[in-house]
């Protein structure tokens, strides 16, 4: 299929405050759940190995601070990015609502190549709750004017969906991937990673 | 000998003139001096080592010099004729000197006396000198019938948490070497005879047979209770509203004595005294002479509105406040004074320093190599109030900036915080884009050419918000995106209260 191939993948996770970004990664990476409720500060990534298309590829998944005042810094990490992956509580409309937001302000600053078809993923998470706010048609229907998003509803704390999604989105990404080296042979997300090889000893760090 | 070497040390150009006038001196001090050996030997020791005056032993003698400026203050005594200067180390003395020691002294201070020349300034100085020799040693004879079991270790009298200063020679004195007062009877502290008590929060220095007796209140309280240092410049009040009394000890000043007064261990005669008010130019109340010594300090309100370092005369519990508020971040001088900001390169050149060290410690504090390489502890260690936020200073810090050293600290500091955010993967993943020119050049809050939307925080080149007449596109964004969401609100209403028009609701 394709003549360069890409082992990373990289991922990045938004959503409002405590809709649960940081557990949806950790129930998928680490099988793990917390009920304690622990800001993120700031933005980090874990790393997974998934096996995709009888391909092995390294997922970087970039798990980010909601709440506004732990966003002081930057974001130049959006830059690259192979999916997003948008979350919201089913419980919370107006973490439904925002969903616009921040696939608007991700675009401007990713600022893919074709902003039109670059993969998102919609998660509508906390569905083991019994208050639920957001139907499941409200959410559909927004996924579908939005290109067909695909959209999953699954509890980290139940571990529903959440490997199905995850899987869903290493898959989009690397078809992304694909996409990206069809157009062009020098595709635009390696300039990041190239930067960061050029500088000495830090080739290899993860911060994992 | 280690006593000999410092008051040696404290006296500023005594040792060039030692080296430069040599092995005559040296010859002559031998002949003198044979009966001490010990005396000799750190003579020779000194001449020794400083008879090539290499450049090297030279800048050391400077630094000892500028090490005991302070001693040099305090010590109540005229300055020393230039022609006197090397015999200097066997006129001076300090709290540790012996008995013997002073009786040398006072032996050498009258030949000198027999040899001057009449009315000349050397015989002038020797002679009070001579008087001062003897009133001191008078005082450390009577010092010598002291109780010499020392009390309690440790002490509380009105605030001070005073420490008991084992009599003799230690090492582990809390000071150096240099002749101490007892900051309540005004006489020396002779600590190689007398025990004392010192105060850890404000140094407060007393006699054994003293301490007990304080009534200053420790500047420790005082200055806990007022907070911040004063900021009016000497708030004189006036001697008739302090009624003629001094603001600590309420001994009349200006009028005939009904009690003796010490003054520096010397009585003075009741019938013909004449207590001079003194001004502390902190509180701008008379003091004493007891109670004010005429130390000197930087004034903090003088600093703050007048930019001015100049060292004014002071009481002793304002000295003692004074040093307590040095080190503490408290004076927010762009609201107190904000035009010395433009008028001063060195202080918006400070500012801007702290402006962009705040935003790297963002960065920094956030990321777990630099925690772990414990950058912010090493680099800037107590002083993190300067990164913490631009607008709290120390009055060290301001005289810092006037010499120029806080901006060098400052400089180096912010390499160190550069070095590693450019080189870390973790940070400079959280740089940030312009999303103007949308070019893949990362920048920081902390480049030069930058700017930072107030309102949001977003980062873009100079240039080209310049370009987009300052307005922030993200701003507009949300702004845009809130209008949407009221319309939306609206029309909702709208629709609930006009059923003929209502949408099915999507929940």
């Amino acid at each position: 299929m394709a003549t360069r191939k890409k082992s990373l993948l990289k991922v990045i996770i938004l959503g409002d405050s405590s809709v649960g970004k940081t557990s949806l990664m950790n129930q998928y990476v680490s099988k793990r759940f917390s009920n304690q409720y622990k800001a993120t500060i700031g933005a980090d990534f874990c790393t997974k190995e998934v096996v995709v298309d009888d391909r092995v590829v390294t997922m970087q998944i970039w798990d980010t601070a909601g709440q506004e005042r732990f966003q002081s810094l930057g974001v130049a990490f959006y830059r690259g990015a192979d999916c997003c992956v948008l979350v919201y509580d089913v419980t919370s409309p107006n973490s439904f609502k925002n969903l616009d937001s921040w696939r608007d302000e991700f675009l401007i600053q990713a600022s893919p190549r074709d902003p039109e078809h670059f993969p998102f993923v919609v998660l509508g998470n906390k569905v083991d709750m019994d208050n639920r706010q957001v139907s499941t048609r409200r959410a559909q229907q927004w996924c579908q004017s939005k290109n067909d998003i695909p959209y999953f509803e699954t509890s980290a704390k139940e571990g529903i969906n959440v490997e199905l999604a995850f899987q869903t989105i290493a898959k989009n990404a690397l078809a992304q991937e694909a996409e990206v080296e069809l157009y062009n042979e020098f595709p635009d997300q390696i300039r990041l990673n190239a930067d960061r090889n050029n500088r000495p000893g830090n080739a290899d760090n993860c911060q994992c | 000998m280690n006593t000999l070497r410092d008051s040696l040390a404290s006296i500023p150009g005594a040792v060039q003139n030692l080296a430069t006038a040599a092995s005559n001196y040296y010859v002559a001090a031998r002949n003198s001096q044979g009966q001490n050996d010990s005396l000799s030997t750190a003579a020779e020791d000194r001449l020794s080592a400083s008879s090539t005056p290499t450049t090297e032993s030279l800048h050391s003698f400077n630094e000892i010099d500028s090490a005991s400026g302070a001693i040099l203050v305090s010590e109540k005594s005229l300055p020393i004729p230039a022609s006197l200067v090397k015999e200097q180390w066997r006129l001076i003395f300090n709290s540790e000197a012996s008995v013997q020691d002073l009786q040398e002294a006072i032996n050498h201070c009258k030949d000198l006396v027999l040899i001057s020349e009449e009315n000349s300034e050397e015989r002038r100085w020797l002679v009070r000198h001579l008087v001062d020799l003897r009133y001191s040693l008078e005082e450390l004879q009577e010092a010598q019938s002291d109780k010499l079991e020392v009390g309690p270790t440790v002490k509380t009298v009105v605030g001070h948490h005073f420490t008991a200063r084992q009599r003799g020679i230690g090492k582990t004195l809390p000071l150096p070497t240099q002749r101490n007062y007892c900051d309540y009877c005004t006489g020396i502290i002779w600590s190689v005879v007398q025990a004392s008590y010192f105060c850890t929060d404000c140094r407060y220095m007393a006699h054994q047979k003293c301490v007990d007796k304080v009534t200053r209140v420790c500047a420790h309280v005082i200055a806990s209770e007022r907070q911040y240092p004063i900021l009016e410049i000497c708030p004189e009040i006036g001697l008739a509203a302090q009624q003629y009394k001094c603001m600590e000890c309420q001994t009349l000043l200006n009028c005939t004595l009904h009690t003796t007064i010490q003054c520096f261990g010397r009585k003075s005669k009741p019938e013909n005294s004449w207590i001079e008010p003194r001004l502390c130019d902190y509180t701008g109340l008379y003091f004493c002479p007891s109670c004010h010594w005429n130390d000197q300090s930087v004034i903090p309100a003088r600093v703050v509105h007048n930019w001015d370092f100049l060292p004014r005369k002071v009481s002793r519990s304002a000295l003692q406040e004074i040093q307590l508020f040095l080190d503490k971040p408290l004076i927010r001088l762009e609201e107190a004074n904000p035009k010395l900001f433009v008028f001063l390169e060195k202080l918006a050149t400070v500012k801007k320093l702290r402006t962009n060290l705040v935003y790297m410690r963002k960065y920094l504090s956030e990321c777990r190599q630099a925690l772990e390489d414990k950058i912010l502890e090493t680099q800037i260690g107590h002083r993190r109030y300067l990164i913490q936020s631009n607008e709290l200073y120390s009055i060290n810090d301001l005289e810092q900036t006037e010499n120029g050293t806080l901006a060098d600290y400052l400089h180096k500091v912010f390499n160190c915080f550069d070095k590693h955010i450019r080189s870390c993967s973790m940070c400079m993943a959280k740089a940030y884009i312009c999303e103007i020119c949308s070019n893949d050049e990362v920048i920081f809050p902390f480049d030069d050419g930058c700017i930072i939307c107030d309102m949001c925080n977003s980062i873009y080149h100079r240039v080209c918000m310049t370009r987009k007449n300052m307005i922030c596109p993200k701003c507009v964004r949300v702004q845009e995106r809130r209008l949407q969401r009221e319309r939306s609100i609206e029309s909702k209403e709208n629709n609930e209260n006009n059923p003929n028009n209502a949408r099915p609701n999507d929940i």
